[in-house]
């Protein structure tokens, strides 16, 4: 997926950064191959310095953030000699969006953060968000389909109008009333707190603000007692909703209205029909489930010629 | 170049296991045996066999792999921190911090074993190092096992944290990640990743993984109470705090 970004935007000058480690001949967890990350001369990237010493391309570094991940200090490099790369950037949103002004200012026009594994939380330091859907996410294609649904419709929960945007400076938990009064919640953080939360919410509550993370065990009360709250809910961004599988489906069957103060935009999905464990779904087959599943252009990068269109 | 080895050295000998979904029997013996032969396995010998319930059996395989390790060629990826005695860390922290350093770990999700965590934090230690209970300068808290990832996040609040220790031995269908990145996630919309140094350990954890699950470090077998507090203590200073 990365390769191809690189390589539809060939005059563009480019810079790649990772939230984990990627371009390693063997995947940390699965020991599989993993494709190579190959950078033209002249583009950016964001990594520890171990991994800048440890590519096969050769670069110079221009820069240093005084960022710390696990791997060593993030340094800026600059692609003196094309070849594979090594990435291991920032760890963490803070770090990453650092990275990314850093890049900006050394006149990075399009800058790529790869993910790792189910994390999301990065996508806050970008501008769009590629969804990638795969046969690695299962051997049944109508629960990889399923699970995509859930997925892209929690990245895609719907905006906050602007009689909610005054929620952005409050750091408590709490409820508003008909009339968007705001009301206070004496919890630091709903997490633990599920219970003690929902028996402090009155009834007349129509929407309840969750400054922080809705998470499983949220999700789970919440929706145990519905019959008891009927407000909606509303989160910094889709990213508060760190809940999937069961709870998730549980959570959208309620049916209750869930906003967020700030909404991410998701540029396509990306489909990969092969599994690095061996096994594939017919690819046409299952572009036409995912198509069931949402309207956002559908790419398969070793086969669709026009990707260069959705940049 | 090195090799595995059973009676002389470079003969390639090993050993492995597995279930298979057939009865035990001859024919399960001849599967198991042609299972190693396509796994590269040349003089393959099935040395057990035993019955695992109905239809299914387990089947331990000697035999000899024609392959070899360059050692040279293999880089790991190590946490980056001085070794330190126990003594050595309270003497750091004394000269260093005006207050106690907060630990609080846990074996967090579904997992219930707390052997990992408690070599690490119960104060007997464990094979003779002492554990972060025992330290100066250190208010460990243990919440053992199957800890909600929501409830060690409202521990870490409580008694404001500076360390998080999650300690994850089950990896069966690789629940110990979804567990990891959940953790992660639940911290960075919180809005607490940066106020804590996070740490993740166990028999299958290494550094690499860490970094890409989002922790500040993994510690996988063979690291005691020390190593850990090493670190966290130099990170810490690092970061000013």
């Amino acid at each position: 997926m990365l390769n191809a970004l690189l390589a539809a935007h060939p005059s563009s000058r480019v810079a790649v950064s990772s939230i984990g480690l990627d371009g390693e001949a063997l995947d940390t967890v699965s020991m599989l191959p993993k494709p190579s990350i190959l950078l033209a001369t002249g583009s950016l990237v964001a990594s520890a310095m171990d991994c800048v010493m440890a590519s096969e391309a050769r670069l110079e570094v221009i820069g240093h953030t005084g960022i710390q991940t696990g791997l060593g200090e993030i340094v800026l490099a600059r692609v003196i000699r094309p070849g594979a790369c090594l990435v291991a950037g920032p760890s963490t949103v803070q770090g990453m969006e650092q990275a990314v002004s850093a890049l900006k200012a050394q006149g990075a026009e399009k800058i790529f953060v790869d993910g790792a594994f189910a994390r999301a939380s990065h996508s806050l330091a970008t501008d769009a968000l590629v969804f990638v859907v795969g046969a690695h996410d299962g051997v049944r294609m109508a629960q990889v389909v399923e699970n995509a649904r859930l997925l892209l419709q929690r990245f895609s929960l719907a905006q906050a109008g602007a009689a909610f945007e005054f929620l952005a400076d409050e750091a408590s938990v709490g409820w508003l009333d008909g009339q968007m009064g705001f009301h206070a919640l004496p919890l630091p953080s709903a997490l633990g707190q599920e219970e003690r939360l929902l028996d402090s919410l009155p009834e007349q509550a129509n929407w309840l603000w969750l400054p922080g993370a809705l998470s499983p065990a949220f999700a789970r009360a919440f929706v145990k007692r519905r019959a008891e709250h009927r407000c909606g809910l509303v989160l910094k961004s889709p990213l508060s909703l760190v809940t999937e599988g069961q709870e998730l489906r549980n959570l959208f069957l309620l049916e209750r209205p869930l906003l967020v103060l700030q909404g991410l935009r998701l540029a396509f999905v990306a489909v990969n029909p092969y599994s690095p464990a061996g096994h594939r779904f017919d690819s046409a087959a299952f572009k036409a489930a995912l198509s069931e599943v949402t309207d956002l252009a559908l790419i398969n990068v070793l086969e669709d010629t026009d990707f260069e269109s959705h940049p | 170049m090195i090799r595995p080895y059973g009676d002389t050295l470079d003969d390639g000998k090993v050993q492995l296991s597995f279930t298979l979904p057939v009865k035990a029997s001859a024919k399960g013996m001849a599967c198991a045996r042609d299972l190693a032969r396509q796994m590269g396995l040349s003089d393959a010998l099935v040395v057990d066999c035993e019955a695992v319930g109905e239809g299914f059996s387990h089947y331990v395989v000697y035999g000899r792999v024609p392959y070899g390790v360059d050692e040279e060629a293999i880089t790991v990826a190590e946490v980056d921190a001085p070794v330190m005695s126990m003594e050595e860390v309270e003497s750091r922290i004394a000269s260093a911090f005006d207050r106690e350093l907060v630990f609080v770990g846990a074996s967090t999700g579904s997992d219930a074993h707390t052997v990992g965590i408690d070599a690490i934090m119960n104060m007997k230690g464990y094979a003779g190092h002492y554990g972060l209970e025992r330290y100066r300068g250190i208010r460990a808290y243990n919440l053992g096992s199957q800890v909600p990832n929501e409830v060690f996040i409202n521990k870490a609040l409580e008694v404001k944290a500076d360390v998080l220790l999650v300690s994850q031995t089950v990896t069966q269908k690789d629940v110990h990640l979804k567990n990891l990145v959940e953790l992660v996630e639940l911290l960075e919309a919180e809005g607490l990743r940066e106020k804590v140094v996070l740490i993740c350990g166990g028999a299958r954890i290494t550094h690499e993984l860490a970094k890409e699950l989002g922790f500040d470090a993994g510690f996988g077998p063979g690291k005691f109470a020390e190593d850990v507090a090493a670190f966290a203590v130099e990170e810490l200073l690092r970061r000013g705090r």
